[in-house]
């Protein structure tokens, strides 16, 4: 009980001797830690969104007009057994769906309406998992211009994420690395200023261990500072961004208090070991010369 | 209290102790001189651990010192040095608190006994006081009562007066003189001057190609 308050007051005092290399770690880790957890917040937050796309089950075709009738078209896809329901959106239900985005400037709104819209089939299919199958069928189908389905944009999604992942894998990892190396940086220049108090400590009967321990605990206060700043500023994100993006899609995202202490936990304990290991690597030295 | 056996020590190829056999007695005081290089230091060194590269047997009392830990052997001895190694950012008292705390020791109770250590070495009202607004003389009583606030059995001295003017040097060995009688601590002080060794009559040992005498 003792040692650890001396540890404590040790670790204070070490810092406040080494502000400049201490402020350095603290900054790095903030940083790294901040990019990490942004980053796993979004891979979630594109889970999400991938898990909504593929679980829907209608497609929409577009019909070309000018080369077949829409209701044709339409009475050959009932014809498919993998189809449960179709209906027709027109020209007309199409522009009356777009006029909000107008917002009332009713010239525009005209000039649209002369623009070439192709009808189009809304499809709902018995089962989700034959969607690609079904998609690929009615791209034959004579004059069916376009057929789009949600879960082509889930395979955008999920290629364009694994790129971003990968290289956010690596931009993570550098920072992670450079934290480690300030901290041992950090803590190999504290070594160096107090080499007399650690050879005087020694002389006076202290075990090794326990010199090592506060160069430890001093990595460790480093980064369990730096990942807590670091936490704070994700539970702020989560506040300020998912909290109101899942409050206005709430069928998409599934965010909540659990998860997001979760992220902020393995943070800090990050951060932490982050801050514990690279003194661990700094002072091995120092127990080979004590 | 303090037994050497057939102690040899080279530093590369020169052989700097050659076979010291040594037995101080507890509660002795025992001058250590020699020309420099004689290997008196070294011989300290051996006794505090900052050197354990040596043959031949060295015990504390009955327990070797090779087989006790590191900070056990130093927790046993206390130390003073000529350059009183002691910690620019800390005042006096803290000093000396620091021996009690580096062994886990109750802040309380290290605190009572460093403001008594202090007021015997002739610091008092002046524990406030870092080491660079203390004289030497004080610096040392300073490192005096840090060596002695673990009550070790045997303080050892690397030339404790060797930075301090005759004056001081003097006083510094009445004190360590007078320790050495009240709390019959086994003592072993390397020094050179030889006016110190007439004015203190004590065993004297002296280390001379390697090999320990006494006169």
């Amino acid at each position: 009980m003792n040692i650890l308050k001396y540890y404590l007051r040790d670790a204070r005092e070490g810092i406040s001797r080494n502000k400049g290399a201490a402020f350095a770690t603290v900054l790095l880790i903030f940083i790294s830690l901040t990019i990490t957890g942004v980053a796993i917040l979004f891979k979630s937050s594109v889970n999400d969104i991938v898990t909504y796309l593929n679980g829907q089950v209608k497609i929409k075709v577009f019909v070309d007009t000018t080369l077949v009738n829409t209701q044709d078209v339409e009475s050959i896809l009932k014809k498919n057994p993998y189809i449960a329901s179709t209906s027709i959106e027109t020209k007309e239900e199409t522009l009356e769906k777009l006029k909000p985005l107008f917002d009332n400037k009713d010239y525009l709104f005209k000039a649209f309406q002369k623009s070439h819209l192709p009808d189009a089939i809304i499809i709902e299919l018995k089962d989700k998992k034959e969607i690609e199958i079904v998609a690929k069928e009615l791209k034959k189908i004579n004059g069916i211009s376009d057929v789009i389905y949600a879960q082509k944009f889930a395979q955008k999604l999920i290629q364009w994420t694994t790129t971003i992942n990968t290289y956010g894998i690596v931009v993570v990892g550098v920072f992670i690395f450079s934290s480690f190396l300030t901290v041992s940086i950090s803590i190999n220049l504290a070594l160096y200023q107090r080499q007399k108090d650690i050879r005087v400590k020694l002389l006076l009967g202290a075990k090794e261990k326990h010199v090592r321990a506060q160069f430890l605990f001093e990595g460790f206060l480093l980064g369990m500072i730096g990942s807590l700043l670091a936490s704070f500023v994700l539970y702020f994100i989560y506040q300020q961004v998912l909290f109101q993006l899942q409050v206005k899609f709430s069928t998409i995202f599934f965010f909540n208090d659990n998860y997001i202490n979760i992220v902020m936990l393995a943070i800090v304990v990050g951060g932490s070991l982050i801050g514990v290991l690279g003194s661990f690597l700094s002072t091995r030295r120092l127990m080979k010369h004590a | 209290m303090l037994t050497l056996k057939n102690v040899q020590t080279t530093y590369g190829e020169q052989t700097i102790l050659n076979g010291i056999d040594l037995a101080i007695n507890e509660g002795e005081f025992v001058f250590l001189t020699g020309q420099s290089g004689s290997g008196k230091s070294t011989l300290l060194k051996l006794l505090y651990r900052e050197l354990e590269t040596y043959q031949g047997e060295i015990y504390i009392g009955t327990d070797l010192l090779k087989s006790m830990p590191k900070y056990q052997t130093r927790r046993m001895i206390g130390t003073i040095f000529q350059t009183y190694e002691l910690l620019p950012q800390k005042n006096a008292l803290e000093n000396v608190m620091l021996a009690g705390e580096v062994v886990g020791r109750n802040e309380k109770e290290i605190e009572k006994e460093a403001l008594e250590l202090l007021d015997k070495v002739g610091l008092k009202g002046k524990e406030k006081r870092f080491p660079h607004q203390l004289s030497g003389g004080e610096q040392q009583r300073v490192a005096i009562a840090r060596s002695l606030l673990n009550r070790p059995k045997i303080l050892l001295g690397d030339e404790p007066t060797g930075n301090l003017d005759p004056k001081n040097a003097q006083n510094i060995m009445e004190l360590l003189k007078e320790i050495n009688e009240k709390e019959n601590i086994t003592m072993l002080i390397v020094t050179h001057s030889t006016e110190l060794l007439e004015k203190f009559p004590s065993k004297i040992l002296v280390i001379e190609e390697g090999k320990v005498k006494e006169v």
